[in-house]
Formats: C-alpha cells, structure tokens, sequence
C-alpha cells in the first residue's frame, strides 16, 4: 500500500477493496474511532457490527470521503482516500442511514441527477435507470415524488441510485433499519444478488441476524475500537459453539460450551428448567460488547472454554 | 430475478460540465413550481414600487441628490433588491434544506464532482434565479413607468450582480447550522443590506458613518451601477471591479467553507 501522503492516483492491488489502518477520528475531546484497522476482500459481504454510537457510520463517513480522519490511512478500491477523494467516489455506491433522495423530484428524476453527477452518457443512463426501477421494483412507481414513497419504496430507491454508475463497491449503513420484515428480506436478496454479481459490500448493522446471514466476515465495533474479526462462525466457535440458558433470580443466565455434550451435561446438572441451543451471533456481539450487561444489570454470562 | 450488472463501472462519458446537474435540479424546481415563484417575485417590487415610486415618492423628491426624480432613482434600486432578494435568498434555503433537514446535499458531496464545481453549480442557479426575478421586475416596470431606456450594460451589469449574490447566498447557505441561524442572517444581514445599500434612500441621504460603511456591502455597488447604466451616465468599471470582487471573495470564502465542511 502507498502512504496516505501521496499525490497521485496510482491504483494498488485490486484484491483488497477496502484498507484501514490505524484510523482514528476525534471530535473535539471526543474520540468516534480509536484506531481501527481491518481489510475487505474483492467480493466479499463485510459487516460492521456494534451499538449505536460505536464509531460504524463515522468509519463509514471516512470511507466515503464524506469526513477526513484525524489519523490513520484508508484505501478504497486501491485509492488512498486522503488524496484520491474523486477516483474513491467514482468507484462506490453509498445508501445511507437517512433517506437523503430529493423529496421534490420523482424517483425516475432522481435516478436521472445521480446519472448526470456520475456523467453518464445519455443512452447509458436510459438503459441503466430502466434496468435498475426494474430490478428494485420501482418501475410502475416511478415518476412519483419520492415525498409520496413509502420507507422501504425509498430504501430501494436508494439502493438503485447507488448501482446506477456500476460501482465495483457498495457501503450500506443501516440498509434496513425501520423496514418491515418482509421489505427487510427483499433488500438481503438484492444485497446478495449484487455480491453474486462480483460486487464488494460494506455494512453497517445493529440488526446481528442480518450480518449473521448476510456476511462472509464481520468486524465487531464498540466504543470506537475493533473489538472482534472473523467469520459469524469463527466468532462463535471463540465463545463455545453451544449455549446452556435459564432465568434465575437475577435474570437470564447464559453459558458457553465447545462440544453438545458438555452444553448437555451441565443443562442436566441444574435443577430448573433449561434451554440448550447454538450459540448465535448475538450471543457473540452481547458478550463482546457487554451492551446487555450495561443496560440490564440483572443479566449474568459466565463462559465456559 | 434479472440482474443488471452492478459493478465494472460506466465507460460512455457525456460532455456536460460537471456543476450541470445542480442547475437541472433547479430547472425542475422551476417547471413544478413556475406559477408560485412568478407570483413572489412580482408582489415586493410591485409593494416598493406602488409605496415608496408612486405614494411617498413625490415628496420624497426633495431628498434626491441633484434633483434627480425619485422614480428614476427607484427603478434600478427595485431591480437591484429582486436580484439580491432571489438570488441570495434562493440558494440559502435550497442549502439550508438539503444539507440540514434533508440531507440530500450529501448526494452532490458523494459524486465525483469537486467542490469547485459544486460552488459553481450553486452560484449560478442563484444567480438564474435572480436573474429571472430581475427580468420580471423590468416587465412590471415598462409597464407601471413608460419611456424607460434599457441598455446593454444594464444588462450586462444585472448579470455581474446576480453572479455576485448567487456566491454570496452559497456563503451563508453553508455557514448555517440551525433554524435559527437562518432567522438571524435574515435579521442581521439580509434586512440591513436591503435598506441601506442606495436602493431605497440615496446613500448620501444616510448618517455620516454609514456613508462609508455600506460600500463595504456588494449590494450598494451593484445598485449604483445599475443606476448610471440606466440613465445613460456611462457604464462605471470601478463600481464593475468592485462587484467582481465581491464575487471572487465570496466565492473563494463558500469554497473554502465546503472544504472546511469536508473535515
């Protein structure tokens, strides 16, 4: 990787679309990321996982050009983000947290502004805003005012907008928080048709069933620190593949095993009733982050190794 | 499910300049909402002209430096306020909305499209927007004031002053951080401005102090040379080079402001 002080758009290695190193961000006396550092391969579903306020949309924001890091570097489809802002932008597609569409024109003319900020040709951004209403399902919807679209009508806007110019490169932050189920579902199959198509995703999610099902790898973030990396699987085989829980006085009570048998044996020790189950995700990212301790203190998790 | 494709990137290029898009946008906003904007530009010239032109003009004459009619004197300064109200008022609002309640600002700020461009872009739909307010007001004065002479370097100089204040609206639309801020900027500097820079009263009619310090405001200039351009007094290029200052200064100032944003 070239140092971030360098003045030319020279491109690095293609395999690895997303670099971070060592990024910090502070706002004032106020530290949103304390020194993250991860990769992102070609191809991959990477999510970032953590409580609100953890530092997920501030990385997020760094990534995308949208607010410079007080340290650290970062790369971007082989571009360091610091002096390469345009050639990093024209290679993402962004869908943020917050429905940012013009409210005050239709979504076909959206699709349209976004075409010409990208300068596409007039016969491509026919064929591609076409294709994509078609793909999200926006096609008989189209020129409506966007102000008049639901919230899952307008998250899928969104997402078209952001495939519009064919980034190698997609940052979802949040894609579907506020979404009902079913809405929810439709947006996980276009987020994995888009990777079947070779396409590199980042997000951001406190939702874990969804960066369970979701990613190929997740990064865990809380308090602006990288806390956990790996693979939903590799996470939870760290904690113990199989979970032992009951309620007790103080609460529900959760333990870890590696093996059934043993998950099974100490479930048999107990005198109340207990559930026996796999560890999920959510397991994984409460104990790391001791959110639900935090919260409610009347939750105890001993882990067995 | 068909799948368009998504990624290896858009290979055909159109040739139109980068801040285009912002003055599309714009276009749009007019075709919705032409009727609305024509009403609102027409209806405070029209007051300033029927009140201060016709009503208290008259005894007003007795305030004009050199005997000038006091109509004369109004004109242009009526034209000078709809470029100035419009164009700076235009684009604070359109900014103040898409960077602070709707966000859509951030669109333009995820483009390939450089801050340069977007200052651009900004400037000049303000200035079509005051441009376009100018061009009504002088409808309504050919017919409320028969036997006015327009020339080229009015004309020439409506345009200077309307690029001027679009810079001047991006400024303020990115330096506001709340609601309130833009009440303040509209108690503190918009009103100020309206009242003394010589579109209503003559400046040497104002106190002693303020004689001075309102050049330091771009609206006196432009109203002044507005005036000696329409009454055939010769286009003044010391009044021009201060506008086109201005406009340089102000524009590098919201420029500046965007990067800072960046941060």
């Amino acid at each position: 990787m070239k140092g971030a002080g360098a003045d030319t758009c020279v491109q690095e290695q293609p395999a690895v679309m997303i670099k971070l190193k060592d990024v910090v961000k502070n706002y004032g006396r106020i530290t949103a990321v304390a020194g993250v550092s991860f990769q992102v391969l070609q191809g991959e579903i990477f999510g970032l996982l953590g409580p609100n306020g953890a530092g997920k949309t501030t990385t997020i924001r760094m990534l995308t050009t949208l607010t410079r890091p007080t340290a650290g570097e970062l790369y971007v489809a082989g571009y360091p983000v610091a002096t390469c802002p345009v050639e990093v932008k024209k290679r993402i597609g962004v869908v943020p947290q917050q429905n940012n569409l013009e409210r005050e024109l239709t979504g076909r003319e959206n699709l349209l502004l976004h075409a010409l900020l990208h300068r596409m040709s007039r016969v491509e951004r026919e064929r591609r805003i076409e294709e994509l209403l078609d793909y999200v399902g926006l096609s008989s919807r189209a020129d409506e005012r966007v102000q008049h679209y639901s919230g899952g009508m307008a998250r899928r806007l969104l997402i078209a907008r952001a495939l519009l110019h064919c980034p190698p490169i997609l940052f979802l932050d949040e894609p579907t928080i506020g979404l009902d189920p079913q809405t929810r579902r439709k947006i996980w199959d276009l987020i994995q048709l888009m990777n079947r198509d070779g396409m590199t995703v980042l997000l951001t999610t406190h939702y874990i069933e969804e960066a369970d099902s979701l990613c190929h790898r997740v990064g865990i973030i809380d308090h602006g620190r990288l806390i956990a990396l790996g693979t939903p699987a590799e996470l939870k085989e760290r904690l113990g593949n199989y979970c032992v829980e009951f309620l007790n006085e103080q609460g529900t009570e959760r333990h870890f095993f590696a093996t059934r048998s043993e998950a099974k044996a100490y479930a048999q020790s107990k005198e109340c009733d207990t559930v026996v189950r796999r560890t999920s995700l959510e397991d994984v990212f409460v104990e790391l982050t001791g959110r639900e301790a935090r919260e409610l203190a009347s939750v105890q998790k001993v882990i067995y190794r | 499910m068909r799948v368009p494709a998504t990624t290896g990137g858009v290979r055909a290029r159109c040739f139109l300049p980068p801040w285009y898009p912002i003055i599309w946008e714009e276009m749009i906003y007019w075709r919705s909402k032409f009727w609305l904007y024509l009403a609102t530009y027409m209806l405070s010239p029209m007051l300033f002209l029927l009140s201060f032109g016709f009503g208290v003009g008259r005894r007003l004459q007795m305030i004009m430096p050199g005997g000038m009619s006091y109509l004369d004197f109004l004109v242009p300064g009526v034209v000078a306020l709809a470029l100035f109200n419009n164009g700076v008022t235009s684009v604070t609002v359109r900014m103040f909305y898409t960077r602070l309640h709707f966000q859509s600002f951030e669109a333009y700020r995820l483009a390939p499209v450089s801050n340069f461009s977007i200052c651009l872009g900004y400037t000049l739909a303000g200035a079509m927007r005051g441009l376009l307010a100018g061009l009504i007001v002088l409808i309504m004065v050919f017919l409320l004031v028969p036997g006015l002479k327009l020339n080229w370097p009015f004309f020439g100089t409506m345009l200077l002053a309307s690029l001027c204040f679009g810079t001047f609206g991006v400024l303020i639309g990115l330096c506001l951080r709340s609601f309130d801020d833009q009440a303040l900027v509209s108690e503190f500097i918009l009103v100020p401005i309206t009242f003394l820079s010589g579109t209503l009263i003559p400046v040497e009619r104002l106190p002693g102090f303020l004689q001075h310090v309102v050049w330091l405001l771009p609206l006196t200039p432009a109203a002044e040379l507005l005036r000696t351009t329409l009454t055939g007094n010769g286009f003044n290029w010391r009044l021009a080079a201060v506008l086109g200052g201005w406009s340089v200064v102000l524009f590098t100032l919201g420029w500046l402001r965007l990067k800072i944003l960046d941060g």
